[in-house]
């Protein structure tokens, strides 16, 4: 889709056009854009395949110091779509790959070289970001078809290691990512990873991203009890359960991150996959750090905060997601409760399954008749095929079942928050008009009060908080467009994994009764032949 | 709901019943106990029979009996039969009745453990039920037929839980039971044995003694006759009793397997069903 797609030539944008009202965001960078190189960024966008450093070096200097400046503006993704599994008909969505590493590109800082290749797009995407979003506001549609592409990230966690002994000792993870996607470096690459790596990257998207209302999959959780039993044992194989639940929930994590166009490409997940050396030590994510405490501050006064902030929801849709995502919670909760109660009882029986094969073949050996001797001793073996089948049958309850609404559980909060970052911008917005009514009823009595030497002042500061109500407003209609759209990908995304570890439990189960019914097909004529 | 206490209430009675039957099949097998009066009674009076339940008096008398009894066989256990037969099947009896007595138990928790299981789908079903109602997506018909298969999956598991426990269990059980009552029938012949030997010395000792000889004599007499006879019919019982349970354990492990391999398919055809549906959704 990316090879044959020639960019739509830069002179078609013209000046008028950029003056779309969806688009206010892009206006100033998109004019500090054009009065660069056009034609470098023609260039560019030519050899997408081919990119010459050099050109980039330049344009990204140029670019960064420009968008910089708009830190409020940057955010072109919510019309840009980074899709890098998008199949847009119309040829300048093709492109619409580039824009996502504009989008992503916020801190310059990055030290991947990998940032150079999306850095030069940045100066590309927005003015086609602009196109796309001019053709109807059906690029927000196609923008979900995420599917029909052939761009993957595949990304595994596996060989969970412990390095170190006693306190000090942590488990290690590698992390080993396949990916047809441009914006990284390799196809295949592999590097190793500790928890608390996962979480500081958690902790990064969450800054760059809840504030514009993007949902951002939330990590395992922190487990004092799990991290003990790692460090007080000897060896490896101490904590396996453990350990094994926690390398498929990071896998899991790591894999519903990258699924998301916008935070795939960000350079701090790229990075976390590709940099080769250790990550510096996220301490801020440590419970008894000082981050940790200030970051346990602020979310009770969020909590309360969010007892108190109400809104008045004038639009209809939020106020029914938010009911529905409430809903869904509590009606996720009780599954949960009764799927880790199956799973329980059914390790139980597996459990004693096996405590009875081991007393029937006692008992046929006490057996003194030689038939009805074998005869329970090969029910003893019967049994122990079936203690692996209903054991195979737990771990599948466990892993394709329970772990997965547990994950659904908490990406709910994730929506929840993201529910929440609207109401506080909503409120940001209502306060700076509450102040802009303020000082214009200032002014009015200054004015009547004939203090005119005041009055500049005061006129300044109406202008002030005129823009910042301006501001509030865009920000506010930017985060309700973004929320929605997260909502609705969010959804999509929910029927399919629900669709799919329902059939795959389904199937596991038609295996395990298939090997039960064989079990016992072999049984039958040993029984029958008993003498 | 309703319909699972109906299927509960029926295993049980299934269980009850086959147990009776069990019991009354092996009385009227027996040569002797068939002609016994009181089962005669049993089975053809058609009035109710007034049954009497232990009182007071009673039941203590029977506790303290078995208490008496159980020091008793631990005096007898270390009395050497002579015959060859009897203590073989002694020291078989006593090593198979504690074995199965641990296959029983381990049986019993068994299916319990299925019948938990059973049990729990119709929580999860439920829970699919729930969320169905609140999806306004695909999910909707989606979830309705996960629940829908949770409960009937939890009926054949249920059934596989009750067939297992009917069938396994209660053979193990019965002949936890039975085995004991063969230990009872071998205790019972060691105290005839030891009471004729107790007649025997009686009689030497009233030989030496030249006084109530004829007592002792007859004393003995009666002891020996009375253990022989006892070793005879103790005899063909045991062998019986090995054929009996040769016999009832080939039925029931049958039995087993055929039930679980009818539940096994039952299991596949529901699930492939299931699988069908959902997937040309």
């Amino acid at each position: 889709m990316m090879e044959g797609s020639q960019p739509p030539p830069l002179d078609d944008i013209s000046p008028d056009e950029k003056t779309n009202s969806d688009d206010d965001m892009f206006t100033s960078a998109v004019d500090t854009m054009q009065k660069r190189k056009p034609n470098g960024i023609a260039e560019t966008l030519n050899d997408d395949d081919d990119d010459d450093d050099d050109d980039e070096e330049e344009i990204d200097l140029q670019g960064s110091g420009d968008l910089q400046h708009h830190p409020g503006h940057f955010q072109p993704s919510p019309v840009s779509h980074p899709q890098l599994k998008v199949d847009l008909s119309h040829s300048p969505a093709e492109l619409s790959s580039e824009p996502a590493y504009a989008s992503a590109k916020s801190d310059f800082e990055s030290s991947s070289p990998a940032s150079l290749k999306p850095t030069s797009a940045i100066s590309s995407g927005t003015p086609i970001a602009h196109s796309v979003s001019k053709a109807a506001e059906e690029a927000d549609d196609p923008e979900l078809d995420d599917e029909s592409s052939d761009l993957f990230v595949e990304i595994k966690v596996s060989e969970a290691k412990k390095i170190g002994d006693g306190m000090n000792s942590y488990m290690v993870y590698r992390v080993t990512t396949k990916t047809n996607v441009p914006a990284f470096r390799k196809q295949e690459f592999s590097v190793s990873r500790r928890f608390s790596d996962f979480l500081g990257l958690h902790e990064k998207l969450l800054g760059k991203y809840l504030t514009y209302g993007r949902i951002v999959p939330p990590p395992p959780e922190k487990s004092a009890i799990g991290m003990a039993k790692v460090k007080m044992t000897k060896d490896d194989s101490g904590a396996l359960d453990f350990v094994e639940r926690r390398r498929a929930s990071l896998e899991r994590y790591v894999n519903r991150t990258a699924r998301h166009p916008a935070l795939c490409v960000d350079p701090d997940f790229r990075e976390f996959l590709e940099l080769q050396e250790d990550l510096p030590k996220a301490t801020s994510t440590s419970a008894l750090s000082g981050a940790g405490v200030l970051r346990f501050f602020s979310r009770a006064v969020d909590t309360v905060g969010k007892m108190t902030l109400k809104m008045d929801e004038t639009d209809q849709w939020f106020e029914e997601k938010q009911q529905q995502v409430e809903s869904l919670q509590h009606q996720m909760k009780k599954l949960h409760s009764s799927v880790e109660t199956l799973v329980t009882y059914r390790r139980e029986l597996a459990t004693n399954i096996r405590t009875f094969a081991t007393s029937s073949a006692v008992l046929a050996s006490a057996e003194e008749h030689s038939g009805l001797s074998r005869a329970l001793s090969q029910l003893a073996d019967a049994y122990e095929k079936l203690e692996g089948v209903y054991g195979q049958q737990a771990e599948t309850d466990f892993y394709v079942l329970a772990e997965l609404i547990r994950d659904y559980l908490a990406l709910l909060d994730a929506i929840k928050e993201c529910f929440h970052q609207r109401v506080k911008t909503y409120q940001t917005w209502q306060y700076a008009q509450g102040m802009l009514t303020k000082k214009r009823e200032a002014k009015v009595k200054l004015e009547l009060a004939m203090k005119t030497d005041k009055l500049p002042q005061a006129d300044e500061e109406i202008k002030e908080w005129e823009q910042k109500v301006q501001k509030g407003e865009e920000d506010f209609k930017a985060i309700s467009k973004m929320v929605r759209k997260e909502v609705k990908r969010y959804e999509r995304y929910r029927v399919q994994d629900f669709k799919d570890a329902m059939i795959k439990y389904l199937e596991v189960m038609l295996q395990g009764q298939q090997e039960v019914l064989r079990v016992w097909e072999n049984y039958l004529p040993e029984a029958k032949s008993i003498a | 709901m309703k319909q699972e206490l109906e299927a509960e209430y029926l295993a049980t009675f299934k269980k009850t019943v086959a147990m009776h039957e069990v019991f009354l099949q092996r009385l009227a097998g027996h040569p002797t106990l068939r002609n016994d009066t009181n089962f005669r009674v049993f089975l053809e009076y058609s009035e109710d029979l007034n049954v009497r339940g232990k009182n007071k008096k009673e039941r203590i008398g029977g506790l303290l009996k078995s208490i008496s009894k159980q020091a008793d066989e631990v005096i007898l256990s270390n009395q050497k039969d002579v015959d060859e037969f009897f203590e073989q099947q002694r020291v078989f009896l006593v090593e198979y009745h504690n074995k199965i007595k641990d296959s029983t138990m381990k049986s019993d928790k068994m299916t319990r453990s299925q019948k938990n299981c059973a049990d729990t789908y119709i929580k999860v079903s439920g829970g699919f039920l729930g969320l169905s109602t609140i999806e306004n997506t695909s999910l909707q018909k989606f979830f309705a037929q996960i629940a829908e298969h949770f409960e009937k999956a939890r009926k054949i598991e249920g059934r596989v839980a009750s067939d297992g426990d009917l069938k396994q269990s209660d053979t193990l059980r019965y002949y936890l039971h039975d085995s004991k009552a063969a230990m009872d029938l071998l205790y019972r012949r060691s105290r005839a044995l030891a009471n004729y030997e107790a007649a025997n010395k009686a009689l030497d000792k009233a030989r030496s003694k030249n006084k109530d000889v004829k007592q002792a004599e007859d004393a003995q007499q009666l002891a020996m006759s009375k253990f022989e006879r006892m070793s005879d019919v103790a005899k063909t019982e045991l062998t019986d009793f090995k054929k009996r349970r040769v016999a009832m354990f080939k039925k029931n492990l049958t039995d087993v397997a055929e039930l679980e391999v009818k539940h096994a398919k039952a299991q596949i055809q529901l699930l492939r069903s299931t699988l069908a549906t959902l997937k040309e959704e």
